[in-house]
């Protein structure tokens, strides 16, 4: 389960999961994020490396002020925008 | 020091095997890292599918590597028509052997292995005077040395997994005082947090960091760090990985991120006599931190040489003194004012760039440009050899003294196939030309040409 840093501070929305997520891939890979949707594959279609992986995971902690447990990180929670927001939200709910 | 040979080939062997007559059995068992970094702490890291699958079949560069009287093992048989393609180049190939059944995402080394007749027809080999060489040596190499009694020609695996330590690249660097980067090694916890508060002093005057895994293959295994909370957060992760496992040994390097105007990648071989023998140097093209290739010359002054080659001598007598002797691949870089780091890392094993010197020796004379690189291809099925040839046209490379893209490995096109759907394949090659602007088109027009092809057979 991933560590929420902000005490106190309710689970992010899954709408500001998305909208953060979105805007780390125009960041951290230059992808034109209007054109970007829930399905788009991060690997296949937007360009993600095998080490872009890391970095987009830190900014994404950064951004939502949570703490993954990188142990349960798998590459399928990196598949797209949506398997991202999932793994997201499922880390941060109750 | 008797003469060595002129062609890389009789020269490997004269300085490894004692005669340029040698026979060797060549293995490019490439990634060899991901052996020698087991049981070892890695950062986060996520490889597609196709990755094992594409990678294994870099096997195939040992064809281009080998001599006539040498033999390859391989996964998978070449494509006829491009075997066809290098003999009408006038290429003497090696005797091919190829395993069964077809594993696609094992290495070349346990595909052999699960082959008993293959393994009985390398024993022979074997009993006839022929030796293995792989890419780098692992365990899995000293068994199928073992298991076919062909004697490698490389030191024992132990030895190269020490050498091939980015951790060892640091200490032979401040031992040989070869300039590299600030930065520390890092084989405990304890160690990590000890080079943090310096780490951190660094971060605060405007540079980054960059920690790499010990046995990370060049490009993977690394983070670019540059705040203070990035610092942290990867020290809270390793720490707590480290806690988890009960065992707070760990194998990483941390050390400032230079900036820099060219990666470079320089070669030297590591007699069993001690004897260092300069290679060549080549000018690294990366994109998004992921090697894509190389272009020679590599366009350095005389005095960057110079460095370069005082650099290979200290490291090759130091690696000769830890036991070790073959082929060393070293990664440098030119900073923005043209100084020069010699180390950032040595890869004491083969390179991408070892299983180019053939094609360069004939077919890049002086005065002329090359650049290796490969093309990415999205494909929807399987293509031959001769399809790919079809779309590069006119720009592939002909004959000798021509220009054009010579392909270097074609089983790397087709091995992500086999799953559901669209897969993606690699075609590598080495492109020639009189100068970098012809190579530069070539390299273009050739790149459009492969993007229209999806694999329908058109």
């Amino acid at each position: 389960m991933a560590q929420n840093l902000h005490t106190g501070a309710a689970a992010p929305d899954r709408e500001r999961v998305v909208e953060a997520i979105l805007d780390l891939l125009r960041s951290v890979l230059g992808a034109d994020g209007s054109a970007v949707t829930e399905d788009a594959k991060l690997f296949d279609e937007l360009g993600l490396d095998s080490t872009g992986v890391l970095d987009l995971m830190l900014q994404l902690e950064d951004a939502l002020g949570i703490e993954f447990d990188t142990d349960n990180l798998q590459l399928e929670h990196f598949g797209s925008v949506r398997t991202l927001a999932d793994y997201v939200m499922a880390e941060t709910g109750e | 020091m008797p003469k060595l040979p002129p062609d890389f080939n009789s020269r490997l062997k004269t300085m490894v095997a004692g005669t340029p007559d040698a026979s060797l059995v060549f293995l490019a068992n490439f990634e060899v890292e991901e052996e020698w970094g087991r049981g070892e702490q890695r950062l986060p890291r996520f490889t597609a599918d196709s990755g094992g699958a594409l990678v294994t079949a870099m096997d195939e560069f040992a064809v281009l590597l080998a001599g006539p009287d040498d033999h390859v093992v391989l996964k998978t048989a070449p494509d006829g028509d491009y075997l066809g393609y290098l003999g009408d180049l006038g290429i003497a190939l090696p005797a091919l052997h190829v395993a069964a059944p077809y594993r696609r995402t094992a290495t070349v080394t346990e595909a052999v292995l699960a082959d008993p007749a293959l393994l009985d027809r390398l024993a022979a080999l074997g009993r006839a005077g022929c030796r293995l060489a792989p890419h780098g040596v692992s365990a899995s190499e000293e068994r199928l040395s073992e298991r076919t009694g062909l004697p490698l020609i490389a030191p024992p695996a132990a030895v190269c997994r020490a050498v091939n330590s980015k951790i060892y690249s640091r200490r032979l660097a401040d031992e040989a005082g070869i300039r590299q980067p600030p930065g520390w090694v890092c084989e405990t916890v304890t160690e990590l947090e000890r080079a943090l508060p310096d780490a951190a002093a660094l971060l605060d005057k405007g540079h980054r960091l960059v920690i790499k895994e010990a046995y990370g293959v060049s490009g993977k295994g690394l983070a670019v760090l540059d705040s203070r909370q990035r610092l942290d957060r990867l020290h809270r992760m390793i720490a707590q990985r480290a806690s988890r496992a009960g065992d707070e040994r760990i194998a990483f390097v941390l050390e400032r991120w230079v900036d820099k105007r060219a990666d470079l990648n320089y070669q030297c071989t590591v007699g069993v006599d001690g004897v260092v023998h300069f290679d060549f140097v080549k000018r690294a093209l990366t994109e998004k931190g992921v090697h894509k290739g190389h272009r020679m010359p590599a366009d350095l002054s005389a005095a960057q040489h110079a460095v370069l080659a005082f650099a290979a001598d200290a490291i090759g007598k130091k690696l000769a003194a830890d036991g070790y002797f073959g082929v060393a691949g070293v990664d440098a870089l030119v900073e923005p004012d043209g100084g020069i780091y010699p180390v950032i890392e040595i890869n004491a094993r083969n390179n991408m760039s070892t299983y180019q010197i053939r094609l360069q020796e004939r077919f890049v004379g002086p005065g002329r440009w090359a650049m290796a690189r490969h093309y990415p291809l999205r494909l929807d099925r399987p293509v031959g050899f001769a399809a790919v040839a079809g779309a590069v046209g006119d720009l592939l490379l002909g004959r000798p003294g021509g220009a054009g893209l010579l392909v270097n490995n074609f089983a790397t096109v087709n091995a992500g196939a086999g799953g559901d759907g669209p897969f993606d394949g690699r075609l590598y090659g080495l492109l020639v030309a009189d100068s970098v602007e012809e190579l530069d088109d070539i390299d273009a027009t050739i790149e459009a040409r492969l993007a229209a092809m999806k694999g329908d057979g058109s």
